[in-house]
Formats: structure tokens, C-alpha cells, sequence
């Protein structure tokens, strides 16, 4: 754990994430949402959740989004950049006899994350009430959703409040934990290996960036499914994402390696004396030490 | 809300195969039915069209063109993505029946339904 710092030796930390967030409404809003999205959500009901892929036509991903079931209408968290391509394959396509409204949220919502391997724990001190939450659902206490994030994985919880509603704030200032920005965040997602919009940006397929989970191949249609199945059935993943690190700066863009074979750094921080970076490499890079053809040696993590 | 959808005044090309089929498909219901061209997200390429004979629906928000006695319905909400579409016919076992060729689209699905 390189950025953790604890409270009462709990490894964890909250992170302010800027996430775009969007209430869908009206009748067959599920159904419309599931005709642009990766992963089956036809049937997303009340207090579920579903975390899936919006794609080009050319299977490339250009936003990660989860849905939350709250009574009949859906909350959309998506990556902040992205937003407006998403919104716009939503709207653009609603159908004419369909009463679908999206609502902004960004103003009335605030995204939080516990990151750690103690997430679980810190969410026990702010949260003593919460005994479980269960896989692919979410908690709520008064407005406040608590979910397990799903596309990061174990250590992740996602809390979602009202910003009129400072219950959450309350909590995490009486036990004298502090809310890390957006900006620190960011490192950690780097040298945790998340993707977020220089991953997500109309390049990349889905098991480029390790998102490959979030592809349902058997719910039918959607924009690049074509391409997921074809990719599928030849069953041969070139590239996955990996986190490096490196005593220089890293340069974003392609750089070829001393081998022969070329990176592709999406993101990049520094980090007081070492420099850490995101980056797309051939699936035969899979840890260890790579030298680029211009001298600097990469530690893949 | 989000935003709303742009309008805009649409112009279509039906091919004479396309009129007759419709007349065929139509069979003297032409008082009463129209022919409703659609579009809606989804599909392999992003938007997917559908094309239905329909009973008539109220005309408010729809733009209607006509071809003799065959009323085609475009409702505002797809007339951005719609406007210049061609609609033909073709008469063949394999492949055959309505198809649409769209100008404003990047690319299209194999199958022809899907469009972006």
C-alpha cells in the first residue's frame, strides 16, 4: 500500500471522485439504457445495481458507468469527461412514443470513495449500523447510498449523497477523518491500476483497460457488440493496462522498449521522487523490469 | 433535464420500389394507416431504425410526407437522425425487403438496421 494512511490503523482513505451523475426517469428507462450498454440492466430493479460499458461502433469503450435501481428511476455514474457523449447516445435515442427525461445531477450529488483493504472497517467506524452490503446492491442510510464498486473491486466502497445533506460529512468529521480530493485521488487510481477517461477515451476495447467483465456477449445487441463477439471468438487478448513506475518523468503517448515491443502511457504522476504511470502494453509484459529504447527503466507493478 | 433534441425539417427519397411495396403491404389501408419511420439507440452501431404500418397516430410533433395516398410519420425526436434517408426495396429471397440508406451515417451494421 503505497498511499494509505490510517485511522486507528485502519488502511483505508475517502476520496472526493468527480463523477458525472445523471437520474434517468420514466417508463422502460431500464430498457433504453440496457440498448447502449455492455452488460444486461433490462431488468434492473430497486436497490440492484449494474455496472457496465457504454462502447463506439468500433467496440472501443467511451465510458464506465453504474446503475443504480432506485425505485423506478435509475442513477448513472459515469466518468465526469465523458459525460456528454453518454448523455447525448441516451437522449439522442429515445424513442418518440417514450417519456424518458435525464436529469443533471452533478450540482445536487456528491461521490465519495473508500479505498483500502480495510474499506469494509472504515465504513464500520462511520457507518456502525451497516453489518453487509450485499454483491450488485447498494445500502441506504437516510439518502445516502453505499455501495460495493464493483468495477474496481474488493477495497472500493462508492458513497453517493445529497449535497444538501451533509449526515455523510457529519460522520466522517466526528471521527476525525478527512475527505482526500479528486487531485490525490488520482495517484491512487493510477497506481492502482483504474481506468478513468485517458483510458476510456474511444481507444481502447474493453480488456485493453481490464475491463472486460463488465461485456454481457450473450445479452444481444448493443453499439460494438460486433466486435466484442468477434474479438471473443477468435479469443486472443493482445493488450491489458498495467500501472509502472519510473525514477524520471514519464512521458505520455507510444514509446517503443529496447525489445522491440511498444507501451502506450495513459497516465501519468509524480509522486515526490518517483514518477508512477498507467499504461496499455502487450499481454507477454507482465511484470518485472522494461527498458525504453531511449534509456529509462520502467518497473511494471 | 439534460437537454432537449434538436428539430429540423426532413426531406426523405422513397423509391418507386419502395412506393409499390407499400401500396402491396398497405392493401387499401391508406386512409388509416401510415407508415412509421423511427429511430432509437441501440443496435451493433449505436441507433437502430424501425420501420412499422401503423394505425394512423394524433399528428402533433410528427412531420408528415406524403406519396400519393401512402403517408409516411417522422416524429421530431428522430428528424435530425432521419433527415435524407433513402428507402428502398428489394425483391430478393436473400437480403431482400425495406432497406434504408442514410447520408448522416458514419457507418452502418452489417445487418442494416443499425446505423451511427
Amino acid at each position: 500500500m503505497i498511499f494509505m494512511y490510517t485511522h486507528k490503523n485502519i488502511q483505508a482513505a475517502i476520496y472526493d471522485i468527480r463523477s458525472s451523475m445523471s437520474v434517468f426517469s420514466g417508463e422502460g428507462c431500464a430498457e433504453h439504457l440496457d440498448n447502449v450498454l455492455t452488460s444486461d440492466v433490462s431488468k434492473l430493479s430497486d436497490t440492484e445495481r449494474i455496472d457496465g460499458l457504454v462502447c463506439d461502433s468500433n467496440g472501443r469503450v467511451t465510458d464506465i458507468i453504474s446503475c443504480f435501481g432506485i425505485g423506478s428511476e435509475i442513477l448513472i455514474l459515469g466518468i465526469y469527461e465523458n459525460m456528454e457523449m453518454t448523455r447525448g447516445l441516451l437522449t439522442k435515442g429515445i424513442p418518440w412514443d417514450r417519456e424518458l427525461l435525464l436529469y443533471d445531477g452533478n450540482d445536487a450529488l456528491r461521490h465519495c470513495l473508500i479505498h483500502g483493504e480495510d474499506a469494509m472497517e472504515m465504513l464500520g467506524v462511520l457507518y456502525p449500523e451497516i453489518s453487509a452490503i450485499p454483491n450488485n446492491s447498494f445500502v441506504t442510510v437516510g439518502d445516502v447510498i453505499i455501495s460495493k464498486n464493483t468495477i474496481f473491486g474488493e477495497g472500493n466502497i462508492d458513497v453517493i449523497h445529497r449535497v444538501d445533506d451533509d449526515s455523510f460529512i457529519q460522520r466522517v468529521m466526528s471521527n476525525n477523518i478527512g475527505i482526500r480530493t479528486s487531485v490525490e485521488w488520482e495517484s491512487v487510481r493510477i497506481g492502482s491500476g483504474y481506468p478513468s477517461e485517458n483510458e476510456a477515451d474511444s481507444t481502447r476495447l474493453p480488456t485493453d483497460i481490464g475491463m472486460g467483465k463488465l461485456v454481457s456477449l450473450n445479452k444481444g445487441c448493443y453499439p460494438g457488440q460486433e466486435i466484442h463477439a468477434r474479438l471473443d471468438s477468435r479469443g486472443s487478448t493482445k493488450r491489458h493496462m498495467v500501472s509502472i513506475s519510473c525514477s524520471e518523468p514519464i512521458v505520455l503517448g507510444k514509446q517503443k522498449l529496447d525489445n522491440g515491443l511498444t507501451v502506450h502511457v495513459t497516465s501519468t504522476v509524480e509522486l515526490g521522487d518517483m514518477y508512477m504511470a498507467l499504461a496499455i502494453v502487450p499481454i507477454e509484459i507482465e511484470g518485472g523490469y522494461v527498458k525504453t529504447a531511449s534509456g529509462e527503466k520502467f518497473e511494471i507493478m | 433535464m439534460v437537454s432537449e433534441v434538436e428539430v429540423v425539417e426532413v426531406s426523405i427519397e422513397m423509391t418507386d420500389a419502395a412506393k409499390s411495396a407499400l401500396s402491396s403491404s398497405m392493401a387499401g389501408d391508406e386512409e388509416t394507416h401510415v407508415l412509421l419511420i423511427s429511430a432509437q439507440s441501440g443496435g451493433c452501431s449505436g441507433y437502430m431504425y424501425d420501420m412499422a404500418i401503423v394505425e394512423a397516430p394524433e399528428p402533433d410533433g410528427f412531420q408528415v410526407i406524403e406519396y400519393g395516398e401512402i403517408r409516411v410519420f417522422i416524429h421530431n425526436k428522430d428528424s435530425l437522425m432521419l433527415n435524407g434517408i433513402r428507402v428502398d426495396y428489394k425483391d430478393s429471397l436473400m437480403g431482400g425487403g425495406f432497406q434504408i440508406e442514410n447520408p448522416n451515417a458514419s457507418k452502418s451494421c452489417g445487418c442494416g438496421q443499425s446505423f451511427s
